[in-house]
């Protein structure tokens, strides 16, 4: 599938998506969106799709007017030089926020359920050192590992939680649109925030060996995470209902430590579940420590990303410990996910709009 | 070409140092070293059965008069082991469990009790069963002690709950013939549910939502007999405290008004004193509101089948029309009067809709719920049911 030459085939592009996408936001969604619309949770995941969706179209499409070109070269050619480097340097500053806060999330998930003596520092520097490691080793093996997450984890996952069916009750999801359309439509497309990680392909499809005919791939990534949003939704409602969901930190947690093995074989899925987690997010933490350091070396002009791997890992640590509780890390996630959505439902749309506006189309006007 | 010859000489030396990683979690505890709590029993505790140092001691911001009394069953795994092997332990007869009792002024305070008694760590990841006395639900509420359920990461959401006529220590030290632990025995009891319809069984995750969605819920209720537990009825709680029981026909009875029938056996008889007996399963439920703006009226009709199970003096039952319907009928009037005085129960004598009906209504009839709702507590008892059921006897047995 992919070669030792740094270029990614659509496959990969599709591993890739899915891989940087799905993170700890995921399994605590569910409250948020029951926070925002109650029932109607499991339908606002739908506009969460379409806004997704969108923004994907605009992020491909703009690195397809420039074919070949990195992030970095072509945004100065669209908003000139001095606000390129800003841009630039703002996507660095979303990734690190980004990268320390989801560290962060899964340390305190991985702290009240498997290593509870564990201290925080130490889980988040082997996170870290270890996601370092794997991230100055190039897009090659981040996409091999990418790969083997996405198939080992995704399919498990999305079985474990479908496994909670016997507990499902229907009515849970009634009454449909109580508040209305519209607040469920706002709130879809307020929370595409929660898909950070989707703007990473702006940066990555320069990668792509057919940069042409990667929109579906990027489509069907973007689908898959989605999919698993919305059965974990889905599910957490038809489970626990609309006040339970709200009250659970984490409903896509507490949904497996309902589920029930017959014959009791297999006790304590959550902490299998977790591991699962473990695995999945990696790619994510791996990425968001690449992408800066990439963006950083070609915005400082040099040509090895590397170093820079090691200068940003001491940022995103302090980024992870700056909440002080729980409700902080949440107030300061709720933050970003605004933050997020100007750099996915914003940015991307207008920087294409002015490239197709000044007249570019494969990277000359 | 300088960097992978260093590579290449440093490489044996990073795996000489890696070694000590290989001999495993350095801080791991032993299955045997730990203990692992299955069952938990809280109950009232009265002040004067307090030593003094239990209330107050050098330290102590103020007094703590006020405690609950707290039992745990734990397995005596070695015990077990040896038991399952064929064999004693030593040539002496351990028990296969341990109950311990203690007291603190909260559900974690006394766990944390527990850890310094025994010598070993306490686990509650193997929980399966919480008891809680009639008293302690009476008097101090389940509010006082389910948050610590609720909250704690190791407690699977599966766990059952019982409240306990008499003492749940009691129930935990019962020494059942067929199963080792008494916890186990009780929590077996669930599979009832798919037998008789007398019994009621919730677990923690299903309380926990019933509980914070308003405060109110049904749940089981068993009591201490010699080497058994007596099991059937329902307990009501209104506002997290209990507000009283239901026996077992009323159980079967609410069974029907939450449509959560699976199957039940039942008695009736006629006026001539004959009794029969009838299986029933395949429940179907419908409500149909009728609202003047004022007065809502619930409209329930049930449609229910099953088998006669015991009909004396009686060849071809299904074959005789005058019978089958006097049966049938029958049927339906012992069911009628079950649900009736369920809904009777709640509304009048407990007040408290432990059935979700409120949130049944907001979630099928919005329009009716906006005007209900603000004010369900007192609206509920107005509620006006009528109930009709029609059964259908499709099966008699192996013999005709």
């Amino acid at each position: 599938m992919l070669t030792n030459n740094d270029r990614i085939n659509n496959l990969g592009i599709f591993f890739l998506t899915v891989a940087i996408l799905i993170e700890t936001g995921v399994l605590a969604a569910p409250r948020t969106l029951t926070e925002e619309v109650r029932s109607d949770a499991w339908l606002a995941v739908i506009f969460i799709l379409f806004a997704a969706l969108t923004s994907c179209f605009f992020i491909v499409r703009l690195s397809q007017l420039f074919p070949g070109e990195h992030f970095t070269t072509y945004i100065g050619k669209i908003i000139g030089k001095t606000p390129g480097i800003l841009l630039s340097v703002g996507f660095i500053l979303y990734w690190l926020l980004n990268g320390g806060r989801i560290i962060r999330t899964f340390t305190d998930i991985i702290k009240t359920t498997l290593l509870f003596r564990t201290p925080i520092e130490v889980i988040i520097l082997t996170f870290l050192l270890i996601s370092a490691y794997l991230a100055r080793g190039g897009i090659e093996p981040m996409v091999r590992f990418s790969t083997i997450a996405v198939i080992a984890s995704v399919p498990t996952g999305a079985i474990l939680v479908a496994a909670t069916f016997k507990d499902w009750n229907l009515s849970n999801l009634l009454p449909i649109f109580d508040k209305g359309f519209v607040p469920v439509l706002s709130s879809g497309l307020r929370q595409l925030g929660l898909i950070e990680g989707l703007e990473s392909l702006l940066f990555l499809i320069p990668f792509a060996r057919k940069p042409g005919k990667s929109l579906p791939y990027c489509f069907a990534g973007v689908l898959v995470v989605h999919l698993l949003l919305f059965l974990i939704t889905l599910t957490s409602l038809l489970d626990f209902g609309t006040t339970e969901t709200m009250r659970l930190t984490y409903p896509g947690i507490s949904l497996i430590q309902s589920v029930e093995i017959p014959g009791r074989f297999l006790e304590r899925l959550g902490s299998i579940y977790v591991t699962i987690w473990i695995l999945i997010l990696f790619p994510t933490i791996v990425f968001f420590l690449y992408l800066p350091s990439l963006t950083l070396s070609q915005v400082c002009k040099k040509s090895e990303y590397r170093p820079f791997v090691l200068l940003l890992l001491p940022i995103i640590y302090l980024v992870a410990m700056l909440p002080a509780n729980t409700i902080q890390l949440f107030e300061f996630s709720k933050d970003l996910t605004l933050m997020n959505l100007g750099f996915l439902g914003i940015i991307p749309p207008s920087l294409y709009a002015i490239a197709r506006i000044r007249g570019y189309k494969h990277g000359r006007r | 070409m300088n960097e992978v010859f260093m590579m290449k000489k440093l490489l044996p030396y990073l795996l000489v140092l890696g070694l000590p990683l290989l001999s495993g979690c350095w801080d791991q505890i032993e299955v045997e070293q730990r203990s692992f709590i299955v069952g938990i029993g809280i109950d009232t505790v009265n002040p004067d059965e307090l030593e003094p140092s239990q209330i107050t001691e050098p330290g102590l911001t103020q007094p703590r008069p006020h405690q609950i009394r707290v039992a745990v069953e734990i397995p005596n795994l070695l015990a077990l082991s040896s038991a399952e092997g064929g064999g004693t332990s030593g040539g002496s007869e351990k028990k296969p469990s341990q109950v311990l009792v203690t007291t603190g002024v909260n559900l974690s305070h006394s766990i944390t009790e527990f850890r310094l008694r025994t010598n070993r760590q306490t686990f509650l990841g193997h929980l399966r069963l919480v008891l809680v006395s009639e008293d302690f639900a009476k008097k101090e509420g389940l509010k006082k002690v389910m948050d610590f359920f609720f909250r704690e990461s190791e407690i699977h959401r599966e766990v059952a709950f019982f409240i306990v006529k008499g003492k749940p220590e009691d129930i935990l030290r019962i020494e059942p013939p067929n199963d080792n632990l008494a916890s186990l025995y009780i929590e077996n009891l669930r599979n009832m549910e798919g037998l008789s319809s007398r019994y009621y069984y919730i677990n923690l995750g299903d309380l926990s939502a019933k509980l914070n969605e308003s405060g109110n819920a049904l749940v089981g209720r068993v009591g201490p007999g010699k080497d058994e537990s007596i099991s059937g009825g329902s307990a009501v709680i209104k506002d997290w405290r209990l507000a009283g029981f239901m026996g077992e026909v009323e159980t079967v009875g609410v069974r029907f008004l939450i449509s959560r029938i699976k199957v039940d056996h039942i008695v009736v008889n006629d006026a001539k004193g004959n009794w029969y007996g009838v299986r029933i399963s395949g429940v179907k439920r419908e409500i149909t509101p009728i609202w003047d703006g004022e007065t809502l009226t619930l409209e329930y009709h049930f449609k229910t089948e099953g088998d006669a199970r015991e009909v004396p003096n009686t060849h071809r039952i299904l074959d005789s029309k005058t019978k089958l319907i006097e049966l049938q009928q029958l049927v339906e009037d012992a069911l009628t009067t079950a649900t009736k005085a369920a809904m009777e129960s709640l509304q009048q004598e407990y007040r408290a809709d432990a059935i979700e009906l409120g949130s049944y209504i907001r979630r099928h009839w919005p329009e009716i719920w906006r005007q209900l709702g603000q004010d369900w507590e007192n609206e509920f008892p107005k509620v006006k049911t009528v109930f009709t059921f029609s059964h259908r006897i499709r099966r008699a047995g192996v013999s005709m």
